[in-house]
């Protein structure tokens, strides 16, 4: 999994609970902590290398807001010939909207999406800002309006899967929709009454949808 | 599309009009959002919901003459274009590559399913209001005034006939202020072309909805004819036995609902040379699909576990697709507020696994009109099914006056439980099969 612009302890315990229930669960750093690149293309590109490095294989690469435009590059960045690295892609409340395309808008939506967020989600996620710093979280937010999936979608050759929460005031559900329609193995998924930051706080609805998503042919 | 000095587009077609409001809930539906007060300002909702306060009596005149401004100056049709009117309806759509469309009449059950199917509807018929003082009791006069002025609407629309419809029993108090010129595409409008051309996956299936329900008409001319009446609590006799009526001399297609067959023969051509199946889902009267619609939401709802035990029964224009979605809700759509479609629900609940809760929105038309179906006998019919009826957003001691639940039902809505399962849109495939095996499909692709 990759998380959101420099925060992962929101979805620890989402990750905590995969592995409870079976699922064999990795939380990747998150785009501009310390340590990982804030570019999502590089962020992206780094991760598919490293897989083909490692020779390894992953069933579902989920990303996370800005975490999905990393996780579509790394899905799209060819590899060796042979079965592909990555199976299959979750991209969980995908930025950025095109609507939101700048920096400043991009920024308008995020605060207006913190008015209907769970009050426990900031607690957990300044102490990771903390570390990150601003440079770094403005690099994120810099790289995450030039990123488009979009364009990157057609290179992506195995399932994608497009998660929208309802109550996204960030990523519109017409954007999620559209993410899915472009891809010719596009699927929506609308998580009902949940939001941005989407799967904190919902950690067993999250859970079944991974495991179902895993047993899709 | 004309030049500068045609009217805008919306200022052309009637906010009350069925296809114009089913259309709007459908475009808020695709772009994932509630369709609150029928797509209105929030300042229009809140004066709706000061003046619904209002005794009736001094309502009345308001909402007739509020309603009566959106007719437009007689000498103003032929400034009127159609081209744009549909250029408008598609460009409101999201964009995104669709895995099928519906061309053709309007049907909230079907606005529902396509809603669930996350896929566009591009309307047969608009209403274009006329602004028109006269006395509703006298058809005759409304056939000449029409006979005066659609000659300049229809030379500067050649794709388009007109259905001009004059019930002065369910509109009584609109048509004392405009005339009512419902006009059908009789071929495909260019912009409906471009955008199923821009907007639908390779190889998407194109549904054109046909409600085959006619009428008697007065023809006036090749392309334009004059319907007594129109769809509701009474038949067509009703209305031709009364005075000052025009004697028919014709059948047409019905003015609101019914289908243009040159806008199905054009469809088809279109289809035929761009690589889209054309499936027929034909069917007689606005009532016809609301069984089969519920019937498959509910089996798509349970598919991911809802308990899809509470009926909605939205009226008219009046309903959310978007919101009938997020509480998982079951639609059963009915035309409107009088006893054929009471008499359809009853038929449907018979039909039907029993529902724990039935909540069922009133649209109010301001006029206790022959065949109207009140609160009292709706809530008789859900309890004889064993189920709790609720009128949601309805101040029953004003019925059918109470304007206002145009500007509540969201709020009532949004008390409903939300759904809880992740949820996709209903497959194509899914949809069609339903409507198949509800005797809907006159032929499908691949069968």
């Amino acid at each position: 999994m990759i998380p959101g612009a420099a925060v992962r302890g929101y979805v620890r315990s989402a990750v905590e609970r995969l592995r409870h229930r079976g699922v064999e669960a990795t939380l990747l750093p998150a785009p501009g902590e310390p340590g990982a690149p804030s570019d999502l293309a590089e962020y992206g590109r780094e991760l598919a290398a490293r897989l083909v490095d490692r020779g390894s294989t992953v069933d579902l690469l989920v990303g996370l807001s800005v975490g999905a435009q990393a996780a579509a590059v790394a899905a799209a960045t060819p590899g060796r010939p042979g079965p592909p690295r990555i199976r299959r892609v979750m991209l969980v409340s995908p930025t950025v909207d095109p609507a939101a395309r700048t920096v400043p808008r991009l920024v308008g939506r995020w605060l207006a999406g913190g008015r209907v967020e769970s009050p426990s989600l900031l607690p957990r996620q300044l102490p990771d800002w903390w570390r990150a710093g601003p440079g770094r979280i403005a690099r994120v937010v810099r790289s995450a309006v030039t990123v488009d999936i979009e364009r990157v979608l057609p290179s992506i050759d195995v399932p994608v899967d497009v998660v929208h929460a309802e109550r996204d005031l960030i990523t519109s559900h017409a954007y999620a929709a559209r993410l899915a329609a472009a891809h010719n193995d596009g699927r929506l998924v609308v998580i009902p009454g949940a939001t941005h930051s989407w799967p904190h706080g919902d950690e067993d609805r999250f859970v079944d949808l991974v495991r179902s998503t895993l047993e899709r042919p | 599309m004309r030049d500068s000095e045609t009217l805008p587009p919306e200022a052309v077609v009637a906010a009350f009009d069925s296809a114009t409001v089913l259309h709007g809930g459908l475009v808020s539906a695709l772009d994932g959002r509630p369709f609150p007060h029928l797509g209105n300002s929030r300042l229009a909702a809140a004066a709706t919901r000061v003046g619904g306060k209002l005794p009736w009596s001094i309502l009345r005149g308001l909402y007739t003459r509020i309603g009566a401004a959106e007719g437009i100056d007689p000498d103003r049709l032929a400034d009127v274009d159609m081209g744009a009117v549909a250029h408008w309806l598609t460009d409101s759509y999201p964009t995104r590559r669709y895995p099928a469309a519906f061309v053709g009449s309007s049907n909230g059950a079907l606005a529902h399913l396509a809603a669930a199917m996350q896929i566009p509807w591009l309307p047969g018929t608009v209403l274009v209001p006329v602004a028109r003082v006269a006395d509703p009791a006298r058809p005759v006069d409304a056939l000449e005034f029409g006979r005066r002025h659609a000659p300049a609407f229809l030379a500067a629309n050649r794709d388009v006939s007109l259905h001009h419809m004059h019930d002065q029993i369910q509109d009584e108090l609109m048509v004392a202020r405009m005339t009512y010129f419902r006009t059908k595409w009789s071929a495909l409008p260019q912009s409906y072309a471009d955008f199923l051309r821009d907007n639908l996956a390779t190889g998407a299936p194109v549904v054109l909805v046909e409600d085959t329900s006619s009428w008697p008409v007065v023809r006036v001319d090749e392309r334009h004819v004059f319907q007594p009446g129109a769809q509701g609590g009474v038949e067509p006799e009703d209305y031709l036995r009364r005075p000052h009526t025009p004697t028919p001399d014709d059948d047409a297609p019905e003015a609101e609902w019914g289908a243009d067959p040159g806008l199905g023969q054009s469809l088809q051509r279109w289809c035929a040379t761009h690589g889209h199946p054309l499936v027929r889902l034909t069917y007689r009267g606005p009532q016809a699909p609301a069984h089969a619609v519920a019937a498959i939401m509910r089996d798509w709802y349970r598919a991911r576990g809802e308990p899809a035990d509470r009926l909605l029964v939205p009226s008219f224009v009046l309903g959310d697709p978007w919101r009938t979605l997020s509480t998982a809700s079951v639609p059963y759509w009915t035309f409107f507020s009088v006893q054929p479609a009471l008499d359809a629900l009853d038929d449907h609940l018979a039909r039907s696994e029993p529902y724990r809760d039935v909540d069922v929105l009133l649209f109010q038309h301001g006029a206790d009109s022959l065949g109207i179906a009140g609160p009292a006998e709706w809530e008789a019919v859900v309890r004889k099914h064993g189920a709790t009826p609720r009128l949601l957003a309805l101040d029953r001691r004003r019925f059918p006056h109470d304007i206002a639940i145009n500007a509540r039902y969201d709020q009532a809505l949004a008390t409903l439980p939300r759904a809880r399962h992740p949820w996709s849109p209903l497959t194509v495939h899914s949809g069609l099969t339903g409507l198949g095996e509800a005797g809907l499909l006159r032929d499908r692709p691949g069968t």
